[in-house]
């Protein structure tokens, strides 16, 4: 790992708060110029490995290295070469659009003679130049999340850090954040983001880290990480079932007939889709309708912690439970 | 990192005036403090040679600050509650440059109330035979006082997480500052515990360097004044930079 140049480079880093390890040793290198997702549900780290790469929070173990500065160590150097979007509001609400970046500006030390001009060009980055001398605290979720966004990007960082950048916007901000952040991608920017929607990871990371309770459980592409599952689906819809039951083609992993229709589970289904519909026509089944699935991230997440991401945020009242009785064996132990 | 101080401290001062109504808050007790008993005191009591509303004035003057300068600190709690607090971690700035500049944006703002206190007292009849130095010494008692209250309250919001608990328990550190201070009756004539108490307040020795100022004579040394003062400044301002540091 050491041999490749990361432009973030992670080593067993660990976060503990108290007995509750929330980062375990996560090992990670994230090249320049990748959009990288981190993948999981509420509470799974997230958050916390960022805010330790971003200097926010003090790391408890470990070595993270971002653009050459280890954290720790050139907090400041760190600082300077990345942008920060958090998950929650980091506005100052009292202050308008105008004020908030001329703030940013000036902490980041944005030359005197640029700042006008930058936040005239991050204003209407954001379509926000006719309300910015409006206080921030009468803006709109989705105006807000804009102009964070822009206000990170005005000292012009290497790394961008989007922690959940699209967290409780509408369908249609979420599609123009997308778009902003690929094209902030295409101009050289390294970006490295949380979600937990898995249609978010899948449409914009490169490649995927997939998080969960602390430690990075699986980590590819979204296609590498699909591939695991060695299981594509074909649905037939027919009304003679028994060819398929009876004597599938060799490469079909294993069939179920439910409801009038026949699930084929088998790898690069897309490939065998010929073959299957050859198969039919030999046997004289007459298809209604056939369909490929392939598997989501949502699979995926399954396949590697046997629980959806949704099941994991539920259960995050159990995992509390069991933390505090580990806790309290821990005390009792010594 | 001076530029970086007087950025926060611009930033401070900004939001606080933006709502025009608080400034009144900064002087409108003091003044009815001022009125009432310099006004309904002077024509039965004088003080060392000088009438009750001339001896209240620099008295008024150091406790006028005091809730602007400790109570401001609850901003650093609702920046925290509002999340701008993030924006400030992760600017390439020292949390010690965050810490000062916060110090002292609220110690100016605290100031611009002395300072109107200042000049309606001279409406009201006020005086300094020499204001062209004394002014300026008296806004730098201010200053400096206000400077040591707002770290103190700093370094008691820098780990607290609602603004309801930091009130609650800065009643408990202000009041006794306001009533045993000084401002209202002469200390050397006070009883003892009375005494003892107001000789432990900070303010007392603001109050004190202010009346040696204005009216010419404390009744401590006022070197004594000004060095008491720059060790309480020094040492909250210490204290509200660790506790800040600390902090998560």
């Amino acid at each position: 790992m050491a041999a490749r140049k990361c432009t973030i480079s992670v080593e067993r880093l660990s976060k503990k708060f108290g007995n509750f390890e929330a980062v375990k040793e996560v090992d990670l290198c994230v090249n320049e110029g990748e959009i990288f997702g981190l993948l999981g549900p509420n509470g799974a780290g997230k958050t916390t490995l960022l805010s330790m790469l971003s200097t926010t929070m003090h790391k408890s173990s470990g070595n993270a290295t971002v653009n050459g500065f280890e954290v720790s160590q050139r907090p400041d150097e760190v600082r300077k070469s990345i942008g920060m979007v958090f998950q929650e509001n980091s506005l100052d609400i009292d202050l308008t659009a105008r004020e908030n970046l001329w703030f940013h500006a000036r902490m980041f030390h944005v030359p005197e003679k640029d700042t006008g001009r930058k936040i005239n060009e991050a204003l209407e980055l954001a379509g926000l130049s006719e309300f910015a001398d409006r206080e921030v605290k009468k803006y709109s979720g989705g105006m807000k999340r804009r102009l964070e966004i822009v206000r990170a990007l005005m000292h012009e960082p290497k790394v961008l850090f989007l922690d959940e950048p699209t967290l409780g916007l509408d369908p249609q901000t979420r599609r123009k954040v997308w778009e902003k952040i690929r094209e902030l991608n295409s101009r050289g920017m390294t970006i490295i983001l949380t979600t937990h929607y898995m249609d978010e990871a899948d449409e914009l990371c490169g490649r995927i880290a997939i998080m969960d309770r602390g430690k990075i459980i699986a980590l590819g592409t979204g296609a590498e990480l699909k591939s695991n599952l060695k299981g594509d689906v074909i649905t037939i819809e027919t009304q003679n079932q028994r060819p398929f039951l009876q004597k599938s083609p060799k490469f079909v992993k294993s069939v179920k007939e439910h409801d009038g229709k026949v699930f084929l589970t088998l790898e690069n289904a897309e490939r065998k889709i010929a073959k299957v519909v050859e198969f039919a026509r030999k046997n004289k089944v007459k298809i209604e309708s056939i369909t490929v699935q392939k598997p989501s991230l949502e699979d995926v997440f399954l396949h590697f912690t046997g629980h959806t991401i949704r099941e994991a945020e539920l259960d995050e009242g159990e995992q509390f439970a069991a933390r505090f009785k580990a806790a309290k064996a821990g005390l009792n132990s010594r | 990192m001076i530029a970086d101080i007087f950025t926060l401290a611009y930033r401070e001062v900004l939001i606080l005036t933006k709502i025009k109504a608080r400034i009144l808050g900064l002087f409108v007790n003091s003044l009815l403090w001022l009125v009432a008993l310099g006004f309904g005191l002077s024509p039965i009591l004088s003080i060392g040679g000088v009438s009750y509303f001339t001896f209240l004035v620099p008295g008024i003057l150091g406790i006028n600050i005091l809730f602007p300068s400790f109570f401001g600190a609850s901003t650093l709690i609702t920046d925290r509650q509002f999340g701008f607090l993030k924006e400030l971690l992760v600017a390439p700035i020292k949390r010690r440059t965050a810490i000062l500049g916060k110090a002292l944006g609220l110690s100016l703002y605290a100031t611009l109330g002395g300072m109107i206190v200042l000049g309606i007292s001279f409406l009201l009849g006020f005086s300094l035979s020499n204001w062209i130095v004394q002014v300026p010494a008296l806004i730098l008692i201010v200053v400096l006082s206000s400077l040591g209250l707002t770290c103190l309250g700093l370094a008691i919001a820098a780990n607290m997480k609602d603004t309801q608990s930091f009130q609650l328990m800065g009643n408990f550190i202000v009041f006794p500052f306001f009533l045993l201070s000084g401002a209202f009756f002469p200390l050397d004539k006070a009883p003892w515990f009375i005494q003892a108490v107001s000789y432990a307040n900070p303010i007392t020795y603001s109050i004190d360097a202010m009346r040696y100022i204005s009216l010419g004579n404390g009744h401590l040394p006022f070197a004594l004044d000004i060095a008491v003062l720059l060790a309480f400044t020094v040492v909250c301002l210490l204290i509200a930079t660790w506790a800040f540091d600390k902090s998560e």
